[in-house]
């Protein structure tokens, strides 16, 4: 990899500081993707600030009316903690899933929302796009595990975060400081972009700003993640769901159906949480969940299993849901 | 005098026990060193230039940027301008630096311009299939078309498997350096005796002067019996800057270039009588190994008496690495698209695929071993309580089934030679330019040496790895154990019977009344009349003794054998909503002929089976359309089985009367020909449908499903 | 289907399959197992000449053949 300038400050003012010589200083939090992605080739930063040794992003926060997590949180951490674990099982289990010991100790919670896709044609070196002289490659190629919804623009990726679809599910807010040093909130919902061109990003962080901590309501709801991947050791899930609601005597209120790597950001089923909305979320309604959540879904020629596990996905979580 | 047999049942000490292997503390402990792990002050790393492309022109290559960078000893142009690419992968140009991080920046810095041509990468349609084709028919075309048309019972079949590649942990690579005029190479290799031949060219020596030394190796599956243009090129710079030289490969040109097992395809058309006699095999077969030929399979396998056969096979040329043999070159393909057309047979006359298998036995070369088998593996996976007809599975979206498959191979041993030396303080040591992939070579010789000799193993020196040794054969073909065991066993009795020969006298007998056993040499059956091993090694007086053996002995006495049998049953789970497959449990009941390390043959058999999940369920060589590029050439997208995902193994060798006096039969290859078969097998009868082509993936078996009407 | 060990002396020297590193004498091997053909001038399936590399293709008839 190219010779890089390396920083480890020891709290956030010099944090910010030190990246404030634009875009080729990068954040490195846990390292899963950016290291690989540098030693590839795929990014070459003159600067790297590490966060690692800065204590005021670190841990969980329960004593709020939110749960208030750091950024640089592990996701061992984030799931060990035993607030976290009984209010939100479906970030429990997007983390345990992620299947890998070591991504799951180093990676962190910002690492996770920030991390780029595992598009094979983004990690081959053409580009998020994938792109080969002007010719998009993903339409007519190996596009199985490429998106299924949001995928009428030119980015075809599926958003590679883990917790991205169980946030949006949440209702969270990620929180962002910058040079101004004014906290900046976000809701997760509008934290994951998709791009329209080569130069756009794919979060709502702008250059020059870091994610300090993501908040959760601290509020008692039905909630599970459901994941489908094909082999049990390390591996990348092919469709995931989270369904939250708040179980009103028995009826789901407030139903919030994510779906995640199925479309360049976590894809809000509007539809799916609409089957669940006044009901008793059994196999029934659970079914029709699914079937709404992949209404308008626009696979591509190799992915159209996808729209399948989806509907799967989604009916799963949610029976998952009112059991949890 | 000592004989060269297989000693007697209740004459073996230690052949046939459970037996950890000689190096295991080294490698659990890190100690053992590969070529990866050679390192010298001054030494020179290598990266590869690759072409990006299945089909291009190379306009032109630009090595300036990368010459002028500090600490890059030098670049070199494998390729040159106008020469066509014709997979990606191929080697373009060459560098090399003093530390691996330059080496990289200096590899990043060659700017080669392709002329991008359109590639072939499609082998899943006949269409693209070269003209020529291989055609057998047996008796003749007429009575094969009408056997299929009479059949009772028929089917009407396509199956496959993608191409997949070696993917051995170690990367293909070398470590060279020169000494006093001689080039030494640490390689990651199958081949140790015949690996210097393959460099003479590039280091400008003879054979004589290049010494090989491979303890350890991480892998070779048939992909490392050449030393490859990698290590030519390794050679060659190592000569020409004097300089040490490590060069391994980057685990995403391994993936593309370094191994790949040829896919397969296949049209069926199968017929049987309505009460399961198998009456016609007919089939049109093809597949790719890149731009070279892939041969026709050996189909119907196993059952090859079915009494009429039309084998028709054709080569589709694709724009991929080249294949190398992947255990057992052909066999996991012919034994799916034999197993699996059978067992759509027997599900078409509806009937029990174990009696279907039972009741054509008679169309097989070893009928016996395989009924008694059979029965082994059904026994031991619960067959009777567990099995249904095909899709007869139950309620929910989980479906259970069980799949049955059984294979051949032979694994008669290779030439090998070997000298067994004694010295006069008693200690011994065993001598043969054989290389231990990890299967546990090391430790065969060891054990038939030290049970040679009455002597326990630890007191055995084995000595392998090194062109200077005896040579030995490569490992390919599942030979080597016959052909190491025995030629240590004939070195091993020519080395006691010169040490009888001194012994004798001070106990009186002749020799040929003495044995070794016990750490003594005695007066056979008779521990009272005996000296210790080490007051029988002092008769020797100052000059150890050196017994030469050979692979065939020197006696001609036959220790090996050749022709093994197979069965294999899995028991696996279909999730019909998501199309997941899961393995509940695999059994494999294997025969080898006389097993000397009973760990080590069982480990080879898990190991198999866990490489036979793999390739069943996951593993599958992906590339773009258009670029010709592996996408995923990394361990991320190329999936290999963990341990959860293998479930529960169970193996049953084949010992004792029947099969211990065969002699020794290879066993690395057989165990990996019938795990995509049973698993395929398995799935169809959970879910009641077909999935046509390896690896098993959801996509795959969703649509399936779909088509089946079989959707949860 | 022909046997492909059967000799052929008019094969090129630089003619290689895994076989010829380990087969003793007077044992046939299997005819299916073979196929895995690759020529020791490129260590690839195609020879110099781009042709496939297989003992009944590397004749005197190429332009890469070698004695």
């Amino acid at each position: 990899m190219k010779s890089f300038e390396y920083a480890a400050p020891q709290n956030l003012d010099d944090a910010i500081a030190l990246l404030a010589s634009g875009e080729a200083a990068f954040v490195l939090a846990g390292g899963t993707d950016l290291v690989t992605s540098m030693k590839q080739g795929i990014v070459s930063p003159a600067r790297l600030v590490s966060l690692k040794a800065i204590e005021e992003l670190k841990g969980v926060d329960t004593s709020g009316d939110t749960v208030k997590i750091g950024a640089m949180t592990s996701l061992a951490e984030l799931a060990s903690n035993e607030s976290v674990a009984k209010l939100y099982p479906s970030i429990v289990t997007a983390v345990n899933k992620i299947g890998s010991a070591q991504i799951v100790n180093m990676g962190t919670v910002g690492g996770d929302l920030c991390q780029y896709p595992r598009c094979w044609y983004y990690r081959n070196g053409f580009g998020l796009f994938g792109m080969e002289n002007g010719q998009p490659l993903i339409p007519d190629g190996e596009n199985k595990y490429h998106a299924i919804f949001g995928n009428d623009g030119p980015a075809k990726f599926v958003c590679a975060s883990s917790l991205g679809p169980a946030l949006v599910a949440l209702g969270a807010t990620v929180t962002v400081r910058g040079a101004d040093n004014q906290p900046r909130d976000i809701p997760a919902t509008e934290f994951f972009k998709t791009p329209q061109s080569p130069e756009d990003p794919l979060t709502a962080v702008a250059v020059g700003e870091v994610v300090t901590h993501v908040a959760i309501p601290a509020k008692a709801t039905k909630n599970a993640t459901y994941e489908i991947r094909e082999r049990e050791g390390l591996d990348w899930p092919l469709v995931t769901a989270t369904v939250v609601y708040t179980d009103n005597g028995g009826k789901a209120q407030d139903a919030r159906v994510v779906l995640g790597h199925v479309a360049p950001v976590p894809w809000i089923a509007t539809g799916a949480a609409a089957a669940l909305e006044g009901k008793a979320v059994d196999e029934s309604s659970a079914l029709e969940a699914g079937a709404a959540a992949v209404e308008g879904a626009t696979p591509l020629s190799k992915n159209g299993f996808k729209v399948q596990l989806a509907k799967v996905a989604v009916k799963r979580a949610a029976l998952a849901a009112a059991q949890a | 005098m000592a004989k060269n047999a297989w000693p007697a049942a209740d004459k073996r000490d230690l052949i046939g026990e459970r037996i950890s292997r000689l190096d295991g503390p080294v490698k659990a402990t890190g100690h053992a060193k590969y070529a990866y792990d050679m390192n010298r002050p001054g030494m020179l790393y290598v990266r590869l230039v690759w072409a990006p492309y299945g089909a291009a022109k190379i306009q032109s290559i630009d090595t300036s940027a990368a010459k002028a960078i500090k600490g890059v000893a030098g670049v070199w142009n494998e390729m040159n301008e106008g020469d066509e690419i014709v997979h990606a992968g191929q080697i373009v140009a060459t560098v090399a630096a003093t530390s691996e991080e330059i080496a990289q920046e200096a590899w990043r810095a060659v700017k080669v311009a392709y002329e991008v041509k359109q590639p072939q990468m499609n082998d899943t349609v006949l269409e693209n299939a070269d003209e020529k084709e291989q055609r057998d028919e047996i008796p003749d075309a007429a009575t094969v078309d009408k056997a299929y048309a009479d059949a009772e019972v028929k089917i009407d079949g396509h199956y496959g498997l993608a191409p997949i590649t070696h993917c051995c942990m170690e990367a293909h690579g070398q470590f060279a350096e020169m000494k006093d005029g001689d080039q030494y190479i640490w390689p990651s290799t199958q081949n140790v005796s015949a690996y210097a031949a393959g460099l003479t060219d590039a280091a400008g020596l003879p054979a004589s002067q290049i010494h090989v030394d491979c303890q350890y190796m991480g892998g070779g599956f048939g992909s490392k019996f050449s030393s490859d243009q990698w290590g030519a090129i390794c050679s060659r710079i190592s000569k020409e800057t004097g300089k040490p030289v490590k060069l391994m490969l980057e685990r995403d040109q391994e993936l593309m270039v370094a191994g790949a097992r040829p896919s397969a395809f296949a049209n069926v058309k199968a017929g049987a009588t309505k009460d399961g006699k198998i009456t016609v095999f007919d089939s049109t077969c093809w597949g790719s190994g890149g731009m070279g030929t892939s041969r026709g399979l050996g189909v119907p396998y196993v059952f090859g008496n079915v009494p009429n056969i039309r084998r028709v096979a054709r080569n589709v040329r694709t724009n991929r690495g080249s294949q190398r043999a992947w255990r057992a070159p052909g066999h996991p393909q012919a034994c799916l698209v034999t197993m699996a057309a059978l067992d759509d047979l027997a599900a078409a006359a509806n009937m029990d695929a174990l009696e279907f298998f039972l009741k054509n036995l008679d169309l097989t070369e070893r009928p016996d071993v395989y009924r008694e088998e059979l029965q082994i593996a059904a026994d031991m996976i619960g067959y009777k309580e567990k099995a249904h007809l095909r899709g007869d599975s139950g309620d929910g979206p989980v479906k259970r089934g069980l799949g049955i498959s059984i294979h051949m191979w032979g694994g008669g041993g290779h030439k090998s030679e070997c000298n067994c030396t004694i010295n006069p303080d008693g200690s011994v040591s065993v001598a043969l330019g054989t290389q231990d992939l990890g299967t546990g070579t090391r430790t065969v010789v060891g054990i038939v040496t030290a049970e040679t000799l009455g002597l326990p193993l630890k007191r055995v020196q084995v000595n392998i790895g090194k062109d200077q040794y005896p040579p030995s054969g490569a490992s390919g073909g599942s030979t080597t154990v016959g052909g190491v065991s025995s030629s240590s066993r004939d070195a091993a009795t020519n080395a006691l019977n010169m040490l009888l020969e001194k012994v004798a006298p001070s106990l009186g007998v002749p020799v040929d009344q003495l044995e070794a056993w016990d750490g003594k040499i005695q007066v056979i059956g008779d521990p009272s009349k005996s000296v210790t091993w080490e007051k029988a090694c002092s008769m020797l007086g100052q000059i150890p003794i050196t017994g030469k053996g050979s692979k065939p002995t020197s006696d001609g006495t036959e220790l090996d054998n050749s022709g093994v049998g197979g069965v294999q049953m899995a028991d696996v789970s279909v999730d019909t909503e998501t199309g997941r497959v899961t393995i509940n449990e695999f059994v494999a009941v294997q025969d080898c002929g006389l097993i000397i390390d009973l760990k080590t043959a069982e480990s080879q058999v898990y190991g198999a089976m866990i490489m036979g999940v793999t390739y069943a369920l996951y593993e599958e060589a992906i590339y773009d359309p258009i670029t010709g590029r592996m996408l995923n050439a990394d361990m991320e997208f190329y999936r290999l089985a963990g341990l959860a995902d293998v479930g529960t193994l169970k193996v049953h060798m084949m010992t004792g009367p029947g099969y211990d006096e065969r002699g020794v039969i290879g066993l690395g290859e057989p165990p990996v020909i019938s795990p995509g078969a049973a698993i395929s097998n398995a799935v169809a009868n959970a879910c009641g449908v077909r999935v046509p082509t390896l690896p098993l993936t959801p996509d795959r078996v969703i649509a399936a499903l779909e088509q089946g009407g079989k959707l949860a | 289907m022909a046997n492909p060990a059967s000799d052929n002396l008019f094969t090129c020297k630089h003619l290689r399959s895994k076989e010829m590193y380990y087969q003793a004498d007077q044992r046939d091997g299997d005819q299916y197992s073979g196929g895995a053909y690759w020529c020791a001038k490129n260590h690839e399936s195609f020879g110099p000449d781009g042709g496939v590399v297989e003992r009944s293709e590397c004749t005197p008839d190429r332009t890469c053949f070698q004695e």
